[in-house]
């Protein structure tokens, strides 16, 4: 999020009671307490049902109802198309203009924050779903058949929607870091690109399946809506047990590596500024000696590091399955890996809150007040009156804002502790097995924790 | 050559490495002490095969067997 300086933390932390690092052995500690509460309270798997509670017909078929469908379609093409024409058409400066906010604020981290606790909430308002349904109902009417597709590789599973992931990420924040900066006219053409291959896609796999495995903004936000409380099942609205829904999200292949893209991006830009950076200014000289041009040689050595940060979260979560296998009666290495990947959701959560929690409260001022008053950032228009306002820095103090961030961290990775010792004893029915295999994935998440407020504390400090 | 001005930069990472060596450090240890009981103890012998314990019939589609 390199479009506005400082989107981590607009203030240098003050006045903490402790060193930050001491917040990292805190944090340890009530991983390894719930750990071992975990091992005495816990016998039985909790999550591997639902425990659904469909809620009224009514209530279902006024939300899940065709017209609701519609106009959520019609709403989500309405505001892509819109950020695409204040991109073209709309002012240079990215924090003057509606769309860099709107794509990279407001969905970007708004979909992922309110879908861990509502559900998947994109689905109804993402508008290539929408066009491609339009579309095929309107090649049944016309045709009086639906549309034929190739069938979708199953071994393919999510890894278009990982690799897609780690481009989005790395055109905002390696290809934008590059000098010339991510512009509004930029986001609008790769907006443009991208809807015209999802369409491609669609039209080829079929709308549902490209969504479920393909899409990357349907697989992200997906991801993270099966934390949430509410769900779709048999065109019936649903309430369901918090977390439950993640229990079964893994189990297409490539999706392991959706969540480390998840994680590892999130790292990648919170560390860019500040963990990493003496490593990528050095990477940087490396190439400038070797003749490569100034731009070149910065979103390479920002590739390398985003690159290095998948790797190495990705080790460190294979790691912990790796050690999994040496207690008696594991599945295979690969069973394992699968099965306990969504156990890294909450912890992709935690790091997005705890690294962009105040930049959304922050930007959101500014989306729902000049940006939305001025979309274009001219000057000349003010639809709400709102277009003279700004952002108010001090609704958030520095300290609040570090609090918020360990809070997130711990949470995140408690409930990662609780799906994969929920998860291990569906594995390992003696609970004693099942305890003992998560003592590695205790060590992935302290590990991740630690790294975590590492990167919060050097980039904050 | 990386820059050694920034030495006490890098140093903070000791303090949160810490925890992560704690916590590896006990699971070796406690891994190799319970290797060395298993080789000791006449039974001996790979404990997978002991196991009441296998693999779960539910398979590919997770635990429970369920589609996503």
């Amino acid at each position: 999020m390199n479009f506005l300086p400082l989107a981590h933390a607009l203030a240098s932390r003050q006045d903490l009671p402790v060193p930050a690092w001491l917040f990292a052995w805190g944090a340890s500690i009530v991983l390894v307490v719930s750990f071992f509460a975990l091992a005495a309270g816990w016998r039985t798997p909790r999550f591997e049902q639902l425990h659904e509670r469909p809620l009224g017909a009514g209530i279902s078929r006024l939300l899940l109802g065709l017209p609701t469908q519609v106009l959520c379609g019609v709403i989500g093409v309405f505001l892509l198309g819109f950020a695409i024409y204040a991109g073209l058409e709309g002012t240079e400066a990215p924090d003057r203009n509606f769309t860099l906010t709107f794509l990279f604020v407001t969905c970007w981290l708004g979909f992922p924050f309110f879908s861990a606790i509502f559900g998947d909430l994109f689905r109804p308002f993402n508008p290539w779903r929408a066009i491609g349904r339009a579309a095929g109902a309107g090649f049944r009417a016309i045709a009086g058949q639906r549309a034929a597709h190739v069938s979708y590789p199953e071994r393919l599973g999510r890894w278009p929607a990982a690799i897609g992931l780690l481009a989005v990420v790395w055109l905002e924040v390696v290809y934008g870091n590059g000098g010339t900066g991510f512009t509004p006219e930029n986001v609008a053409v790769a907006s443009l690109v991208y809807s015209l291959y999802t369409l491609a896609m669609m039209a080829a796999f079929g709308v549902e399946e490209w969504c479920e495995r393909g899409e990357v903004f349907s697989v992200y936000f997906g991801m993270f809506g099966r934390l949430g409380i509410f769900g779709t099942r048999d065109g019936r609205l649903e309430r369901r047990r918090p977390f439950s829904a993640a229990t079964t999200w893994a189990a297409i292949p490539g999706s392991a590596a959706v969540v480390i893209a998840s994680i590892s991006t999130t790292s990648f830009d919170g560390g860019q500024e500040g963990a990493f950076k003496d490593g990528i200014e050095w990477l940087y000289d490396r190439f400038l000696d070797w003749g490569i041009a100034p731009t070149a040689s910065l979103r390479l050595s920002g590739t390398i590091f985003m690159l290095l940060c998948f790797g190495a979260v990705g080790l460190i979560y294979l790691l912990g399955v790796r050690g999994m296998r040496t207690v008696p009666g594991a599945p295979s290495f690969a069973k394992l890996r699968v099965g306990f990947a969504h156990t890294l959701i909450p912890i992709a959560l935690a790091y997005l809150v705890a690294h962009y929690f105040s930049f959304f409260v922050f930007q959101e001022q500014a989306q729902f007040t000049y940006l939305l008053s001025d979309p274009l950032g001219t000057g000349t228009t003010d639809l709400f009156g709102t277009a003279g306002s700004g952002v108010d820095y001090t609704i958030l103090s520095a300290n609040a804002i570090w609090y918020v961030q360990v809070a997130a961290l711990i949470a995140g990775h408690v409930i990662g502790l609780m799906l994969a010792h929920d998860r291990a004893l569906v594995y390992w029915p003696d609970y004693r097995n099942a305890t003992a295999s998560q003592y590695w994935m205790l060590a992935v998440m302290v590990a991740f924790t630690c790294f975590g407020l590492y990167l919060l504390s050097v980039a904050n400090g | 050559m990386l820059p050694l001005a920034h030495a006490g930069h890098y140093a903070i990472w000791v303090f949160y490495a810490l925890p992560v060596l704690v916590v590896v450090g006990a699971i070796l240890k406690s891994y190799v002490s319970q290797r060395r009981a298993k080789d000791a103890s006449p039974a001996g012998g790979d404990d997978r095969e002991d196991s009441p314990a296998r693999e779960s019939p539910r398979s590919e589609t997770g635990p429970a067997g369920r589609k996503p």
